[in-house]
Order: structure tokens, then sequence, then C-alpha cells
């Protein structure tokens, strides 16, 4: 059973830390990488994914237009996305399936995304 | 190559999970509480948002908002743990404060007050009231952020 992860963070450092966190789990597969990698790769449709985790932070757009801009490929329109952010108020109102609120321990991070996951299919494969 | 079971990255997030509970402690210590927001919730979030079961903490501040102790009252189920009010008072007293900060996580993520802690808010907060001491709030604290008892207390119709 895998859960296909995109990681979209323009942070490097938090970035690492998250896809470390999830990598320690046996159940995720995951992709990480900045807006412009994530873009190119929902783009080519290089594979799909059950859940992508948006980080909001230190891009120029607002989190309503990231979302918007990550659901035009078809190949993410219905995926879950999940977001990381630091700013609850923000993004509650945000077409996403689930806000994880930093800072947030790294060691429960799968657990946590898995327990999100599970009213939408949870693990896909 | 995979971190699966790699027990030195398991020891690494574990660091980092001990790191920011000190940094976001040590913040509480340097400054007002009630002066950053932004302050005390990551404290809470570091150090409740992701307990599998439900625990109370009890943060007693001086009259300059100062932290004087943040302490564990109680911890119950996955679903419920009820706070002592009297046992809180006392303590309050005990350690001369004037201001008082009550958390309590919600492991199954629900961000609403149940009646339990809207009465248990209300009862905490006259009794405090009694003795010359605010009740802040009574924050729930999951893990996408925050919510007030208080503010549901107030809510309610009269």
């Amino acid at each position: 059973m895998t859960i296909r992860t995109l990681l979209v963070c323009d942070d490097p450092d938090t970035r690492a830390l998250v896809a470390l966190s999830l990598d320690l789990h046996p159940a995720f597969a995951v992709t990480a990488g900045s807006r412009a990698d994530a873009a190119d790769t929902l783009r080519r449709r290089v594979e799909p994914f059950d859940v992508i985790l948006l980080d909001t932070k230190h891009v120029d757009l607002g989190p309503a237009a990231l979302v918007a801009a990550i659901r035009q490929w078809p190949s993410s329109a219905t995926v879950p996305i999940l977001i990381l952010s630091s700013k609850a108020t923000e993004v509650r109102s945000v077409d996403a399936q689930g806000l994880i609120c930093k800072p947030f321990d790294p060691v429960a991070l799968p657990h946590r995304v898995i327990e999100m996951l599970a009213p939408f299919g949870g693990e896909r494969r | 190559m995979r971190a699966v079971g790699n027990p030195r990255i398991v020891q690494l997030l574990q660091a980092v999970r001990q790191a920011l509970r000190h940094v976001t402690r040590a913040d509480l210590d340097r400054r007002p509480v009630l002066a950053n927001c932004r302050m005390l919730r990551d404290y809470l979030m570091v150090h409740l948002a992701d307990e599998p079961n439900e625990h109370v903490r009890i943060l007693y501040l001086n009259a300059y908002d100062r932290l004087i102790g943040d302490e564990l009252h109680a911890s119950g189920t996955p679903s419920g743990t009820p706070f002592c009010v009297r046992t809180i008072a006392a303590r309050a007293l005990e350690v001369g404060a004037m201001n008082v900060v009550v958390a309590h996580n919600h492991p199954s993520g629900l961000r609403e007050s149940s009646r339990a802690d809207i009465a248990q808010t209300i009862a905490l907060e006259a009794a405090l009231d009694a003795l010359g001491i605010t009740l802040i709030d009574h924050l729930i604290v999951t893990r996408s952020g925050l919510a007030s008892v208080r503010a549901a207390a107030q809510a309610l119709p009269a």
C-alpha cells in the first residue's frame, strides 16, 4: 500500500524536513520539489498522486490562487490537497481537503497525513 | 535511499521535535505571554496538538503576563478530560497568578467546544473571578489550529 505524495514547498529546509519525515513511514512514496518543479511534474503527467502537500509559505501567490494553479492540471484536478501553513485563518476558506498547522511534530506527521486522507479513500495502492 | 526504519533519522526528527518544544518555551519565558498570540499558539501546538490522548495544561501568569509556570493538570482518554476548578484555583493562589490560560487538545481534530468544555470554562471563570484572577481563555488545540472555548461560551444565547 503506497501513498504517492507530491510535496510542493519552495523552502528547501522545510521541504527536506517534511520529505524526511514522510519517507520514514513505509506507506509514503514522496516526490518533493519547489512550485516550479511541481508545475513541471503535473504538466507532464509523469505520475499520478494520491495526495498533494502544499506549503503556502514563500510564494508570491495567496493560498487560494496557489490551489487554483495546482487544480488547473488534469493530473491534479481531483487529488486531495493538504495545506501546510502557519496562518490557519488565511487558509480555512481555501478549497483544500485539510490543513496541517505549523509548527508540526515531524515524528507524528506521517500518521497525521494518513488520518486526514482516510475520508478520501486513504492509501490508494 | 529511503529513510524507512532508519534509527538515526528517527533520532534526528525526535531532536527536531524536542528543539521546537524548547524554542517555543524559551520564547514564552522571554516575553509577556499575551503580547504575541502567535508565540502562545506555537507553544501549545508543539506541546499538545499531536498527543493521542487529551491533556489539560494550565499556564499561570503574573500581573505582567509573564509565565510563572505551565503545568500538566490532567490527562484523559482520546475523547475527554475533566478538569478540577477547585485545584486550578488553589494552585493559582499558591503560585501568585493573576491570569490563567487553560489549554487542552482534541485528538479527534474537532475544533468545536463540547458542552462539558463550555460548562467547565464558565465555572472556572466564575471561581477565578471571585479570587481576583482572570481566566484569559480556555483554548482547544487541534492539528489544524486553536479554538477558544470562552468565545464559544460567549456566543451562546443568553
